[in-house]
């Protein structure tokens, strides 16, 4: 009986579609670039969980601006990807070692200086699923990012702030020498969606990262002994140490649209706009055609 | 603070030896059964987990062994244990999908996240090992089956489709590709020889565990399928229950050698979004389900074979032969009448048939009832025919007896019949303007006649009622009309009410109370309202279905019970429980049928190509629902009234309804109403006094409700949009009485826009009218909250996304309010102003947060307020707000939660009350802002707070109550 009571079209939405880029999101990581100078002096860059692009467009428009740039960008997905000017795009498995391996020989055998990933899983609507399945993205974008990192290099991800974020902040500040949560303007104040800002990365002494692949995620940071829980012969909760990361809002109040807020369409965009990523196939593709053609039977 | 009660997603639900359920309600286990509905043990057996999974081992409850599962928890305890004693939580490391006992009961598999099987010896509590297949990719979903000689592990993957193997030796078995998209649901049979399975893509897939090949695929779901369950196993098939996003579960048949999945039947039992959980209890043929909204409902799987269920249709060559009676080529069967054990039904041309224990017979023929009769009759079994003459046969147990109605100019129209105390009304109607004729029938003789003067107009009654002890008779008629009868004054004129409630077609009156005649009235066009008509009509209660239209209801033990006829099937459904009782596919709204309920059974008679069909219900073998449910998505904001007996809540959800719930001391959440008027998410509500509330929402909706007897709502009044832009949200308000002349005349409401508007609506309790006063522009971002405050002038407190606080002072409204002694005077009646003044100026500007200022409260003390704020930045701030020397100083206090605190409520002027998203509630002293005390909430998505004496309403996904002192 429900209807929907989101709007899907707000200012960002429709600004996305009049420059170009290929998702709302371009805007949440150049509030962010704006705040933290996250493109200052980089060279090798991935962009994990990176389809439709969008910001692997972001990159490639900010780091080539300098057209002497020699950066290289690696945007990797499970999805197939359109080309993007001065991005290499792999179609890869994130918690496949051979990803590793694939960017590593992009990169000459050099470590990169900045990952990043707006990955999020199909929520469900039961939140503390969704927020497990979001943490386990960040862990596996982690995962690649502790492996792909150079010393002092920068982590960026998409985070759910919900109830256990506080136990990814603790963690992630064993890896990093600076770990702040920001929320860029672009991002909607309704939504649980922030980013982890992870700036300075230290790995951990006497750890050689090694991507075994019979390891699952939660095993490879056992090992590296960041304070996350494991499992004990008497099966035992462990204590786990929760932190509150220093917020951070980006985006200029007065320069910068308010995601949350209406704004009439005369001052925005008049005119219909075409998308400006066409839709991938979804898996209830079938499904639709069946109801379209009235063949979802049932009482 | 200690959790006294709480609602939201039932994630878990077990059958155990077919006799009890399981359910997991949030951190608490709960223990129903089955045949009573009643609660037999309930308790928290995680502090921060939901529970997910519940599997029960042993022969009997005395001696079950429990294995309950939640997020990264485990607890594995004896029955005694949910009574008394600690019961510990332990953990696998990862987050379970399944756990099963070992047929000894002395081993627990779990199947965690990763693919890997951690068993763990039950009476030690302790790990024995780990195993796993060597692919540790991340599960949506997983199933355990333990058989007599090994353990199989299903795993539903995120993107490769579902991955089998042997516990035993570690092997993969099979990896099946079908579906596309993420694994949601899996389910083995008893033997291990199938697998079913649910994902992204909407389908249900049959699969042989021993060919690995898929065998049969369903489709019928409209959205995500979150889970299924098999029962009904028979050496050639078995059956499926599937619950999903959809709020819908459906059952499936599955015979071998069928590459379909056949689909059986649909129930709606749940509202919002989401049925998360079901299980089977094979033995009694009943389903349940789970829903986000809380409420856990059993749904009869074997309802036709039930004792006294019947589905029958007779052709009319078979009523024919049966009844001994020829047919004449054109002759249909017209009119009938059902009196419960018997129908009696008119053919055209003037044949009057019976149908008694499944046969049909010829009553009489009668030349004078061709073509055109009616067929009425009443709860005691007598019916009557009547035909446009006003010829009326009367046909009781003892006989038959004649009447005639007469006219002074017209023929009959239509007659309606009403039973009340066993006494027998008919009501009769000329096709023109002239009296209506009211008959009362005792036995099948006709003992009294009173005649009615019909009202002026427009008018064709099509309900109607009697008060049995005044005689006052209440109709319902076309064009939305009322008209009542007082029953001491025969020759007085009816008081008539037109269009008193959206629709046209009254289609059913039914007195509740007298003398005042209050009645519960259904239009047709899926409207319905409690009425008070014996002087002034009052409206107490108004409401709306979304879809169908709406042909009567009735209360039955107290809950209010609609029925009528959607798209192609007709349908009961319990409006206060929320669930549907009845769906029977008909093919659609029917001109013939019939409709009787009592004893918890329903029986429709319908005509479908010619055809008279019959469906009548078995008895039930358990109540339908188990536990009540109340929002099925988000509740954004709660309000608390005392009354006088607790207290009123009010909840508004992203399920676009408006609940209005009883309190009740102890905590207990009864709900009353949900109202369907808004048309997009709810943003706040608030209430103005005890006896009206606002409520807000997107598409510029600002609805003022009006509360009746403590119990009824009836939206009283909307605020026409203002702006073009339908996607404009009115994100709060709040109110301050109005006085003229020494009483309250109305109220000054406040309304803070997504537009970044701001607007001052007075409201006129005489006129019933908002005019709108002051309009004005904060910036260009958007307005979260909003206070007034009348000192010496009014002021407007306002916060926005930008992480400011504003301070207005309102002005006059172009002349028309004054302030004295502290409170607002309507100064002159406002009349409407296209271009209203803007406020009168903006004394105080600050950023206070660095994002938005998600909640505030405030407390007004002399000529300052204390003000809290709580931000999307964690952090709260307290700050001292000077109206007179325009000054606010505040006071930042960083990381006060792990995430956005949502709302804030002062409770007196030392303490104040937070809720944020990391479900923590918490108390802190102010102005220092020092931790009084918190406490875990495990609504998700925390929202919104209320304190109601000394209870606290915290909304979310779902709603949790508590008990504090303060």
């Amino acid at each position: 009986m429900g209807k929907s009571s989101k709007d899907k079209r707000d200012v960002y939405y429709r600004k996305a579609k009049e420059e170009g880029w290929r998702a709302r999101s371009a805007y949440k990581l150049l509030q962010l670039n704006e705040q933290f100078g996250l493109f200052n002096d980089i060279h090798r860059v991935v962009d994990l969980c990176a389809a439709p692009g969008s910001w692997s467009q972001v990159l490639s428009r900010e780091i080539f601006k300098d057209e002497r740039s020699d950066a290289q960008i690696v945007a990797v997905d499970l999805q197939p990807m359109a080309p993007i000017d001065n991005v290499v795009t792999l179609q890869a498995d994130i918690t496949d070692p051979r990803t590793l391996d694939k960017i590593l020989g992009i990169f000459g055998g050099e470590k990169a200086d900045f990952v990043c990933s707006d990955g999020a899983p199909d929520v469900t609507g039961l939140h503390d699923l969704d927020e497990y399945i979001q943490a386990q993205l960040v862990l596996c974008a982690l995962r690649l990012a502790t492996c792909l990192l150079k010393e002092g290099g920068t982590f960026v991800a998409k985070i759910f702030r919900g109830r256990d974020i506080d136990l990814l902040y603790s963690q992630l500040g064993f890896l990093f020498e600076k770990v702040v949560c920001a929320k860029p303007r672009a991002s909607r104040g309704t939504s649980l969606e922030s980013f982890i800002v992870c700036i300075g990365y230290k790995p951990r002494e006497g750890w050689k990262p090694d991507l075994q692949p019979e390891l699952s995620t939660e095993e490879y940071f056992q090992n590296m002994n960041i304070g996350r829980a494991r499992l004990h012969e008497d099966l035992r909760v462990d204590y786990e140490e929760r932190k509150v990361a220093p917020f951070v809002a980006c985006g200029d109040l007065k320069t910068s649209y308010d995601s949350d807020a209406s704004y009439s369409l005369d001052t925005a965009v008049k005119h219909s706009l075409d998308p400006v990523q066409m839709p991938t196939d979804p898996p209830y593709k079938r499904a639709l055609e069946m109801k379209r053609q009235g063949r979802l039977r049932g009482k | 603070m200690k959790s006294v009660h709480q609602v939201g997603p039932v994630c878990a639900l077990t059958v155990f030896v077919d006799r009890y359920l399981f359910a997991g309600e949030g951190p608490n286990l709960a223990v129903y059964e089955i045949a009573t509905g009643e609660q037999i043990a309930c308790r928290a057996v995680f502090s921060r987990n939901k529970i997910h999974g519940i599997s029960v081992s042993g022969p009997d409850l005395r001696s079950a062994r429990l294995c309950v599962w939640g997020g990264r928890s485990l607890a594995l305890f004896a029955w005694p244990q949910l009574f008394e004693g600690e019961i510990d939580q332990l953990a696998v490391g990862d987050w379970i999908k399944d756990a099963q006992f070992s047929l000894d009961g002395a081993v627990v598999y779990c199947l965690h996240a990763h693919n890997v099987v951690v068993a763990v010896d039950v009476a030690g509590k302790r790990l024995l090992e780990t195993r796993n297949c060597g692919e540790k990719s991340i599960l949506y979903s997983g199933r355990l089956r333990v058989l007599s000689d090994r353990v199989l592990v299903c795993a539903g993957t995120v993107m490769d489709g579902i991955l089998v193997w042997s516990y035993d030796d570690c092997a993969v078995v099979h990896r099946l590709h079908g579906h596309t998209g993420s694994i949601f649901g899996l389910c083995t049979s008893d033997d291990g020889r199938w697998l079913v399975s649910c994902s992204d893509d909407r389908s249900i897939r049959v699969w042989d565990l021993g060919s690995g090949e898929q065998v049969a695929t369903g489709w019928g779901h409209g959205s995500r399928i979150w889970w299924l369950r098999i029962y009904a196993e028979t050496e050639r098939g078995f059956s499926v229950l599937s619950g999903s996003e959809d709020l819908t579960c459906r059952t499936w048949r599955f015979e071998q050698g069928h590459s379909s999945l056949e689909p059986v039947d649909v129930f709606e039992t749940h509202t919002g979004r989401n049925v998360w959980s079901g299980a089977v209890c094979d033995a009694l043929g009943l389903g349940f389900s789970g829903g986000a909204d809380g409420a856990i409902t059993a749904s009869d799987l074997a309802e036709t074979q039930r004792e006294g269920a019947v589905s029958a249709a007779w052709t009319l060559a078979q009523i024919a032969e049966q009844a001994g009676a020829a047919f004449a080529r054109d002759e249909i069967v017209k009119e009938y009448y059902d009196t419960g054990t018997e129908l009696v039904a008119a053919t055209s041309r003037g044949k009057v048939l019976r149908l008694r224990n499944g046969l049909w017979e010829l009553v009489l023929e009668d030349a004078r009832f061709e073509r055109f009769s009616l067929v009425r009759g009443f709860d005691t079994g007598v019916v009557l025919i009547a035909n446009k003459t006003g010829d009326l046969l009367v046909l009781g147990s003892g006989g038959m007896a004649e009447a005639k109605i007469k006219f002074e100019r017209g023929v009959l129209g239509n007659v309606l019949t009403a039973t009340r105390n066993g006494r027998q009304f008919a009501l009769a109607e000329s096709v023109l303007e002239e009296p209506l004729v009211l008959l009362e029938i005792a036995g099948t003789a006709v003992v009294s006649e009173r005649r009615l003067s019909k009202p002026a107009g427009k008018f064709a009654m099509s309900a109607f009622d009697v008060d049995v002890a005044s005689g006052a008779v209440v109709v319902g008629s076309r064009f939305a009309t009322l008209a009542v009868f007082p029953g001491d004054e025969r020759s007085a004129e009816p008081r008539v009410w037109r269009n008193f409630l959206k629709g046209d077609t009254v289609s059913s009156v039914e007195i509740l109370e007298s003398p005042s005649l209050q009645a519960l009235v259904v239009m047709k066009d899926r409207e319905y309202g409690v009425v008070r008509c014996a002087g002034q009509l009052e409206l107490l209660q108004t409401n709306r279905l979304q879809r169908g239209f709406l042909e009567g209801g009735y209360f039955e033990h107290g809950d209010l019970v609609l029925y009528g006829f959607r798209s192609d099937t007709f349908f009961v459904w319990n409006e206060t429980k929320q669930l549907e009782l009845l769906r029977e596919a008909c093919g659609g709204p029917h001109r013939q049928w019939s409709f009787r309920h009592g004893g918890g059974g329903h029986r429709l008679f319908y005509t479908r190509s010619s055809s008279v069909h019959f469906r009548q219900t078995g008895a039930r073998v358990a109540p339908e629902t188990l536990r009540t449910g109340l929002h099925g998505r988000e509740i954004r904001s709660v309000a608390a009234c005392k009354t006088s007996t607790g207290h009123l809540l009010v909840s508004g959800s992203e399920d676009t309804t408006v609940r209005v719930s009883r309190l009740a001391a102890d905590g207990a959440v009864v709900p009353l109403w949900c109202e369907r008027q808004h048309g997009s998410g709810l943003q706040a509500v608030h209430f103005v006094n005890s006896d009206y509330f606002v409520s807000s929402s997107a598409r510029e909706e600002v609805y003022l409700w009006k509360l009746s007897d403590e119990k009824y709502v009836r939206l009283h009044r909307t605020i026409r949009p203002r702006s073009s832009n339908p996607e404009t949200r009115v994100m709060d308000f709040d109110a301050v009485e109005v006085r003229q002349h020494g009483r309250v005349a109305g109220f000054l409401l406040a309304a803070v826009y997504s537009d970044s508007s701001v607007r001052l609506w007075y409201y006129s309790y005489e006129l019933n009218t908002f005019r709108l006063v002051v309009e004005d522009v904060y910036a260009s971002c958007c307005v979260l909250r909003v206070r007034l405050v009348v000192l010496d002038a009014i002021y407007v407190v306002l916060a926005a996304t930008n992480g400011h606080l504003a301070v207005y002072r309102a002005g006059d409204g172009g002349g028309v309010l004054g302030v004295c002694g502290g409170a607002v005077e309507l100064v002159a009646g406002p009349d409407h102003a296209e271009n209203p003044p803007r406020l009168e100026q903006l004394l105080i500007n600050q950023q206070i947060h660095q994002s938005s200022v998600k909640a505030f409260d405030l407390a007004v003390d002399g000529h300052t307020a204390l003000v809290v704020t709580g931000g999307d930045d964690n952090g709260m701030a307290v700050s001292t707000l000077d109206f007179a020397a325009v000054e606010l100083a505040s006071t930042y206090f960083a990381g006060t939660a792990s995430s956005t605190i949502t709302d804030v409520v002062l409770c007196g002027r030392s303490r104040v009350l937070t809720t944020s998203v990391d479900q923590v509630v918490r108390v802190w002293r102010v102005p220092q802002l020092e931790l009084e005390t918190e406490q875990y909430t495990t609504v998700a998505d925390t929202g919104c707070a209320c304190v109601a004496g000394g209870l606290v309403v915290v909304g979310g996904a779902g709603l949790e109550v508590f008990q504090i002192d303060m």
